[in-house]
């Protein structure tokens, strides 16, 4: 079933194709190659060749996905398509079993009244209007079995709501609750002047259920850290304590808490890592 | 298929609908069928009468195939159906039928001109309004039934299908959309 997704809120859906030798058409229109595929980093940047992948669990894909699926199960239950919503469409997607293709629609791929020359034999004027240009590359593939790939996340994220929580900014109390933490001297900082970065770190930081900054084992082994890589300028105080002043020193920190600085060990220097991820992620 | 050609099928599948009542209609009448005069061995009341009614009834199923065939090459198949609840229509549909073949009964040659104003003003509702579900009691000699169909979303819709004595809880696969509200399932 090839399916539109329109504008608005309720994100209603409507048939394109369902007959089969419409669907037959699309056949040029294939998931990606999914060889190189890494753990969405934001830090991060991607290759040509390379997609990003989120693996979502059991209330996400039914958060993100249920929706997608509802209406192929019963196109009945919507309308096909009518020219006056050609408009509205944000995204092209394909249902092939549980696997789902999806391709973003913007302003650029609409067609208003343009004329081409066609020359299949006899030149000929034709003229298209309320048309979309589908390239059949796909923005997005869910693969059925959890794990969502893209290329660009600010192109796909109004399609599925609710992962913005994978890379979520934290919010106003959460950037309280880090700052509030007993392992830190913090001193003259405006939460509302975090920026979007930091709010992002903060917000991974309290999710890593494994770095627990009340636990004294954790403090020290961060204070050991700090002493170790000084020249990143992560400075502690008499009682132990982190010191966050400026926001020089929560990039300090939240660097500090992400495991960013490393020794080379082809060099031997001291070096600060954009951006981290474990082995077995990174290879996936 | 072009919209066009959508438009003249469902017509025609209205027409067939409600050919029954031009049927009674004619039969009350006795209006002679244009063109055609029985040879005099057959033009006695009775067969005469037989003559007439068995051609018309005839055109009438003719009229009804043609009408299904229509469907099945304007209207393409794909469409999916999950229901929730089955009802079959055939005792709620057939009451209406037969009351308007009563009214076609009741209606003399000298109420032509009413009749033609009835039927133009449900041709208008009909073309304006295209909540219908062309059920037609010929199909139901052709093997095909009539459900109301409910699904998880709320909507209600008509099934046309071969399959009889549905119940509870169905998926439908390679329906043809003649309406958003009528389907017809391609035969298994």
């Amino acid at each position: 079933m090839f399916m539109a997704k329109l504008k608005g809120r309720r994100g209603e859906c409507r048939v394109v194709f369902s007959a089969d030798e419409d669907i037959a058409q699309l056949n040029f229109y294939q998931p990606p190659a999914t060889t190189n595929v890494r753990t969405y980093n934001p830090d991060e940047s991607l290759e040509s060749d390379e997609w990003w992948y989120v693996d979502l669990d059991e209330n996400q894909r039914t958060q993100m996905m249920a929706g997608y699926y509802d209406y192929p199960q019963s196109s009945a239950d919507t309308n096909p398509i009518h020219s006056d919503e050609y408009v509205n469409i944000e995204a092209l997607y394909l249902v092939r079993g549980q696997q789902i293709l999806f391709t973003k629609i913007t302003d650029r791929y609409r067609v208003r009244n343009k004329r081409f020359i066609r020359f299949d034999g006899d030149p000929t004027l034709d003229e298209q209007s309320d048309a979309v240009e589908f390239t059949g590359i796909p923005d997005a593939y869910y693969d059925g079995n959890g794990r969502l790939y893209f290329k660009n996340y600010s192109t796909i994220r109004p399609l599925f709501p609710g992962i913005e929580d994978f890379f979520r900014e934290a919010t106003r109390q959460e950037k309280e609750t880090f700052l509030n933490k007993s392992f830190f001297a913090v001193e003259g900082i405006d939460l509302d002047k975090i920026g979007i970065r930091y709010a992002k770190k903060i917000a991974v930081v309290l999710a890593d259920s494994s770095l627990d900054l009340d636990d004294p084992v954790m403090q020290q082994k961060l204070r050991d850290y700090s002493a170790r890589y000084e020249e990143a300028g992560v400075n502690v105080d008499e009682s132990g304590k982190l010191i966050i002043r400026t926001n020089q020193d929560l990039g300090g920190v939240l660097n500090l808490l992400s495991g960013r600085y490393f020794l080379s060990e082809l060099t031997g220097e001291k070096m600060v890592a954009q951006a981290t991820a474990k082995i077995d992620e990174a290879v996936a | 298929m072009s919209t066009l050609f959508k438009i003249i099928t469902k017509f025609v599948l209205t027409l067939s609908s409600f050919s029954g009542v031009a049927y009674f209609f004619v039969v009350i009448n006795q209006f002679d069928i244009p063109y055609v005069s029985l040879p005099s061995y057959a033009q006695g009341y009775t067969t005469g009468f037989i003559i007439k009614n068995v051609a018309m009834v005839a055109a009438l199923i003719g009229f009804s195939y043609v009408s299904l065939k229509l469907s099945q090459l304007v209207f393409k198949s794909g469409e999916t159906l999950s229901a929730t609840e089955l009802k079959p229509i055939e005792s709620t549909a057939m009451p209406t039928y037969i009351g308007l073949f009563v009214i076609a009964l009741g209606l003399g040659a000298d109420k032509l001109r009413e009749a033609v104003i009835v039927l133009v003003v449900l041709m208008v509702l009909w073309r304006l309004f295209e909540r219908v579900f062309y059920f037609n009691p010929i199909w139901l000699f052709f093997g095909y039934r009539f459900y109301e169909v409910r699904t998880a979303h709320g909507n209600t819709f008509t099934l046309v299908t071969k399959r009889a004595d549905l119940k509870g809880a169905m998926e439908f696969q390679n329906l043809r959309r003649i309406n958003n509200y009528t389907y017809l399932e391609e035969e298994l």
